[in-house]
């Protein structure tokens, strides 16, 4: 249970694993760091409603990559590739291999969000499909497309 | 066990490899007073938008110790007899049979010519522009020769595509003495069905590549760092359109990146 005065001890013990959820997600580091932040600020700012919530870090979670999506839904793609450039030049503190990476960014944000939830956070099919919003068969279909996609985009790089 | 559970089994090479790298992506905490800061998300972008509908001041002047060229998004029309002058110029009279002039690229300031034959390697350049390793993907930049303008030739073979940064001496070079100068270059084969290849650059620059003999070739002034990012790499779009003037392609290049033809190419 999250209260105020705990609220610092959650946040700093949350936020690396959000964030590699996140960066699943966005792929850029600058990107994940900035919807996160503004979503342990709404987490602050409801400190009292998440108290009894049963999976508070899922909130954070879903709620940054809620932010994700609804920011860049309003701009086009043009618009996005110049707001990942702009950012870009900061510096990354880690990252992932190149042909993991080119893989991920060629999936559907959806396919990227149930991957970050079942494989890396490894969350149960039913709490994934609670978090997003979506039904259990729904989280299959993505989650069978996004590994279908990944595996041939590394293969592909492989060979 | 649900299905979920067999297909993530089914997948557990992918998962694997998922989860293991994504266990090395270490991200601490920002202090409070960041997490509270609210970056100007859209306004970043919409500044981006404006750079794009601006397109390109005449001259672009990075603020670098590198002498930037003068550069245009419309090519210089050059002739085919001008062509076949720089052609001389840049390869001399002991042009070897084997390589053939597929483009010639001016704007404002400084030109490109594309070659297509054997390798041509040389030191007369700062730093490699090849950051591929694959063969077919290899492109060497040799020639540079002036002819009103300065020239730099790039040579290739086969069907590939390479974007990368190139530095050039080129100090005395040519009438304007130019210096040395960095540019970003990204040059590909593509279908014949494409008539028109779009670049769009990070730093804003919206402009059609150079088009001809089944290559495109397009460069752009690099404005240092500003637009690359930590490991001075840089991405650009380039989009191909038919003869009707549908887009039959979008492509995100990431300098450093080479893929082969069947990836890169729209196919008829």
């Amino acid at each position: 249970m999250i209260s105020e005065e705990g609220f610092e001890d959650w946040y700093r013990a949350t936020w690396p694993t959000a964030y590699r959820a996140i960066r699943a997600v966005t792929l850029h580091h600058s990107d994940s760091e900035e919807v996160l932040s503004e979503a342990f600020t709404r987490a602050f700012e409801k400190v009292a409603e998440l108290a009894n919530h049963p999976a508070p870090e899922a909130w954070v979670i879903v709620t940054a990559m809620n932010i994700y999506r609804d920011r860049f839904k309003k701009l086009n793609n043009i618009k996005r590739f110049f707001f990942v450039q702009n950012d870009s030049y900061e510096m990354e503190p880690s990252s992932l291999s190149d042909d993991l990476e080119k893989a991920l960014r060629l999936l559907p944000t959806r396919q990227r969000e149930v991957i970050a939830l079942r494989v890396i956070l490894e969350y149960s099919s039913e709490e994934t499909a609670n978090f997003l919003g979506i039904s259990v068969p729904t989280v299959s279909t993505h989650l069978r497309r996004g590994l279908e996609s990944l595996r041939n985009g590394l293969d592909g790089d492989q060979s | 066990m649900n299905s979920q559970d067999d297909l993530l089994k089914d997948f557990s090479d992918v998962t694997s490899r998922i989860k293991s790298e994504f266990k090395t992506l270490d991200s601490v905490a920002p202090s409070r007073k960041k997490v509270l800061k609210k970056k100007p998300f859209v306004l970043v972008a919409a500044a981006a938008t404006i750079a794009v509908t601006l397109v390109v001041s005449p001259s672009l002047t990075g603020a670098s110790d590198v002498n930037q060229p003068a550069w245009a998004a419309v090519p210089t029309k050059l002739t085919e007899k001008e062509k076949e002058e720089i052609k001389k110029v840049c390869l001399g009279n002991d042009l070897p049979e084997k390589y053939e002039v597929v483009i010639v690229d001016e704007r404002s300031e400084r030109g490109f010519i594309v070659l297509k034959g054997e390798m041509l390697v040389s030191d007369e350049f700062d730093e490699s522009p090849m950051p591929g390793v694959d063969l077919d993907s290899k492109m060497y930049q040799d020639v540079v020769c002036a002819y009103k303008r300065t020239f730099s030739g790039f040579s290739t073979k086969g069907v590939f595509s390479v974007m990368s940064n190139v530095s050039t001496r080129g100090t005395g070079w040519g009438p304007d003495k130019l210096g040395k100068t960095k540019v970003w270059f990204i040059h590909s084969g593509v279908g014949s069905n494409v008539v028109r290849v779009e670049i769009q650059t990070a730093q804003g620059l919206v402009f059609d590549a150079s088009l001809a003999n089944g290559v495109f070739f397009a460069w752009w002034p690099r404005l240092e760092e500003a637009h690359a990012d930590a490991t001075g790499k840089t991405n650009a779009l380039a989009r191909f359109y038919d003869k009707d003037g549908n887009l039959v392609k979008t492509f995100s290049l990431l300098t450093g990146d080479f893929y082969k033809g069947e990836k890169m190419i729209p196919l008829n």
